[in-house]
């Protein structure tokens, strides 16, 4: 039922709401392409795997908690890699713990995202050590450094908005692997 | 032959028997436990939610908090304050401090480079209590997460730049004396060289 001040759209025209995102008002539609789509999905449910290694798992425990929620970006901590998208790499990763940190990241499905969550994994910190990995890139390939010994929840926060923008940018990133 | 002093025999612990009474029965029935638990549960539903819509809303750092670094400018020359002494390289427990100096004609020393690296920086503010000038400090900056490693590896120029975006401004400067207060007030100046601590 059309009420008597309600306006009928009747603009046939195209407008361009935003860049890539075009909507018909007459017809109710709203064009954009697949990898638009896509990409808002994934940004929008960015699902992190556990993985703390060290005292920086203190702090992403703290910015999934009430005060910070990282519910509200729809970032969801899952337990088991098969259900993740990105692997938060928080702590020093020791060689005796790099080749499980690969394993795990082997196991995540595509499309995977890696975050090296402060100091010694973005770079192994001040353990210039025969024991420590000089920095989780050397292993698997980074997305995002948060420096910081340890991030701030806002920091580690700052980073995931950061790999959301990162993630809406790419283009056609579906159907074959990278 | 010794005498086992461990027996491996287990402890039977038994509990009081809890003694049958009206009131624990009405308890039971009634599960006024549970009742009572979820009525904290549902009063919080009428507080105030803690949680802070933190791109919307942030959250001041406390004052003292240990940001990126920058480096300070002379305010009359609007060059950098650092001597190239060489302090603060010798106490970063990381050492991601590297400071490269040479002699000009007029042999003074001048700071050529002046690099840090904030991926490996342990952010203990060694370099800021050791600095004789007041040259580092520490801002209130935090969010500065990046896609590569190169944008976070810190020159003199990016350092100075620091110092205008985040330390330049008066709420920052009193910051800034009160945590990490330039010691040159304290020390007694002798021109053009190193200053000794003036014991007040």
């Amino acid at each position: 039922m059309i009420g008597s001040n309600m306006i009928v759209e009747t603009e046939s025209e195209i407008v361009e709401v935003e860049e890539g995102i075009k909507v018909i008002p007459a017809a109710n539609t709203i064009i954009t392409s697949i990898d638009k789509l896509i990409n808002l999905s994934r940004a929008s449910s960015l699902w992190p795997l556990t993985f703390g290694l060290a005292c920086c798992a203190i702090e992403m425990m703290a910015t999934g908690a009430s005060h910070y929620d990282l519910d509200r970006f729809g970032i969801i901590f899952r337990a088991s890699p098969r259900q993740a998208d990105c692997i938060i790499v928080s702590g020093t990763v020791t060689k005796k713990m790099a080749p499980v940190v690969r394993k795990v990241y082997d196991q995540m499905p595509e499309p995977k995202y890696v975050i090296a969550m402060g100091s010694c994994a973005c770079t192994g910190n001040f353990y210039k050590s025969y024991s420590v990995v000089q920095g989780v890139d050397k292993i698997l390939p980074v997305d995002v450094f948060i420096p910081g010994c340890p991030p701030r929840p806002e920091a580690l926060m700052d980073g995931l908005i950061k790999l959301q923008e990162k993630i809406k940018k790419e283009t056609h990133r579906w159907g074959r692997t990278r | 032959m010794k005498k086992h002093l461990i027996s491996h025999e287990p402890k039977v612990v038994s509990l009081p028997d809890e003694k049958f009474s009206f009131k624990n029965l009405l308890k039971d029935i009634f599960l006024t436990e549970i009742i009572s638990g979820l009525g904290l549960t549902l009063s919080s539903l009428f507080k105030k939610p803690v949680t802070k819509q933190y791109p919307h809303e942030k959250k001041e750092a406390k004052q003292g908090f240990r940001g990126l670094h920058a480096l300070a400018r002379r305010p009359d020359t609007g060059l950098a304050k650092c001597v190239g002494c060489g302090l603060c390289a010798a106490i970063c427990p990381s050492k991601c401090i590297t400071i490269y100096t040479y002699e000009d004609v007029n042999h003074d020393k001048i700071v050529d480079r002046y690099e840090l690296d904030i991926l490996r920086c342990v952010f203990c503010s060694f370099c800021v209590e050791a600095c004789p000038y007041g040259a580092i400090v520490m801002t209130r900056h935090y969010e500065y997460a990046s896609y590569s490693k190169e944008a976070l590896f810190m020159t003199k120029e990016k350092l100075l730049k620091n110092w205008d975006d985040y330390m330049s401004d008066e709420d920052a400067l009193v910051y800034f004396k009160k945590y990490w207060g330039p010691r040159e007030e304290d020390f007694v100046g002798h021109e053009g060289q190193a200053v000794f601590r003036n014991n007040k």
